[in-house]
């Protein structure tokens, strides 16, 4: 159902977005996984299918995480907005090199999840005007590269018969 | 035409009206970032906006998943249940003795209250609120509690649970409240330490276990030594319990005995800093108006 296939990766952005920002007693080095998570699972979504979930929606999803959890407004924002860029980039290399296989795809997942740590270390480190901790980020990439089976299958459930229709009228430019 | 931009447009062939809002997306979040750099006053403003309009769902959302966490507890607590038993033994045994020395000493300290006519310490009253969301940046230590100004919730405010100290209120929106967590970069707490009540102050800075600083001259404080609040200033009551002293390399830190990365409900406590209502000839208000030519107020149950 198309109501269903514009729906649902929005609305497991939101709901995941949601949780991330309750309190799980996860430490302090582990204060970032839950947000780079839905990070990487919007990535997840759109590298799949094109504007999967728009990019207002990734933008609102980094507010309410900047709002829950006390950082700087537009931090979480700008992540989650580089998270849907990387998607649309990793999706035009995708239909340039033909090439889709399970490692490729792992391969996309784990360097956008790097680039959205080492961004999200590179931002908190421009906001404090100095070299802020590098575990949390580098934990956060971790266990978030660990969580790509249940992501990618908690997405495959969702939506096990997802059509590429957005490689075929992708364009680049204007 | 083709180019090397990562501008999608929304149809093939059509106006890049996709890149313009992705742009416009990204400006606005570099500028909230410089605003809340600045500590601009319509960043707190929109921040507690915004906090109350996503309280109601994030209470949802934590009552939703509460059932998961309970299970995951109870997974652990079974986990670890052999190994608790044990300890629960010899603690009991422990207490069992405590108990005793506890009641006595309550015996005495009533006889000595009644004869030295106590003045008893006024009740502070408290609502119990639920932390429905926690700090995920890199940036402060502090959560958010479904509970604000229509609760009756003001900045300042101690926030305690079940094992002791969590924090105090900062901000206090309509539904909702920030709470600044003791091991915040910017949480100073005035304690007293050890059965000889050193003062001190405890410091937060971003790590589990704030340090103390500020230890009196000539004192000594030791791992182990019982940290409570001193009351000094006025922002705390006096003798909330905190935590325990540890030794590290770089002195003396405060083992909370609040968990305060596993909070669910907390304890606000509706403590204001006590004032003196002054109704004597040193009353500053008197004094004015005996400048005013005024006559001085009435006091209860006295005619003007």
């Amino acid at each position: 159902m198309n109501v269903l296939r514009i729906v649902v990766p929005s609305l497991t952005l939101v709901v995941g977005t949601l949780i991330a920002a309750l309190p799980w007693g996860t430490g302090f080095d582990a204060r970032l996984v839950a947000p780079l998570l839905v990070a990487a699972m919007l990535f997840s979504w759109n590298v799949r299918r094109r504007s999967a979930v728009p990019e207002w929606i990734a933008f609102a999803c980094g507010l309410t995480m900047d709002v829950t959890g006390q950082g700087p407004l537009g931090y979480w924002a700008m992540i989650y907005l580089l998270a849907f860029v990387l998607a649309a980039l990793f999706r035009e290399t995708r239909r340039a090199s033909s090439e889709n296989g399970s490692t490729q795809r792992f391969l996309r997942y784990l360097v956008a999840v790097i680039a959205l740590a080492l961004t999200a270390w590179g931002l908190a480190s421009l906001y404090a005007l100095e070299r802020v901790d590098v575990v949390a980020p580098a934990l956060a990439a971790l266990i978030s590269s660990l969580a790509y089976p249940f992501v990618a299958g908690f997405i495959g459930v969702l939506e096990p018969n997802a059509q590429d229709d957005g490689v075929r009228s992708l364009v680049r430019g204007g | 035409m083709h180019d090397d931009s990562f501008l999608l447009t929304g149809r093939e062939g059509g106006r890049p009206r996709f890149g313009v809002l992705m742009g416009v997306l990204l400006l606005v979040s570099a500028g909230l970032m410089v605003l809340s750099r600045l500590e601009h006053s319509y960043v707190r403003v929109l921040r507690g906006h915004l906090t109350d309009a996503l309280a109601p769902a994030l209470s949802m959302t934590a009552a939703a998943v509460a059932p998961l966490k309970t299970l995951a507890g109870r997974l652990g607590q079974q986990l670890d249940a052999a190994e608790d038993h044990e300890r629960l033994k010899r603690e009991l045994q422990e207490l069992e003795s405590w108990k005793r020395r506890a009641g006595e000493l309550e015996r005495r300290f009533g006889d000595l209250a009644h004869a030295s006519r106590l003045v008893p310490e006024p009740v502070v009253p408290f609502v119990t609120a639920r932390v429905v969301a926690m700090s995920t940046g890199t940036f402060t230590y502090s959560a958010i509690v479904a509970a604000g100004r229509s609760h009756g919730l003001k900045a300042g405010f101690p926030v305690v649970n079940a094992d002791g100290l969590v924090g105090r209120i900062v901000d206090a929106g309509e539904a909702s409240a920030r709470l600044l967590l003791a091991t915040d970069q910017a949480s100073r707490i005035p304690v007293q330490v050890g059965a000889s009540s050193v003062r001190a102050i405890m410091a937060g800075d971003g790590r589990g276990m704030p340090r103390l600083q500020h230890v009196g001259q000539g004192t000594e404080i030791k791992a182990g030594d019982a940290v409570v609040t001193s009351g000094v200033g006025g922002l705390f009551p006096r003798g909330l319990r905190v935590g325990e002293v540890i030794a590290s390399g770089e002195g003396p830190r405060v083992r909370l005995h609040a968990n305060t990365d596993a909070l669910d409900y907390v304890i606000v406590m509706f403590f204001e800093t006590p004032t003196l209502d002054l109704t004597d000839a040193a009353s500053p208000a008197r004094a004015r108006r005996e400048l005013a030519g005024k006559p001085p107020l009435a006091k209860p149950g006295e005619q003007p």
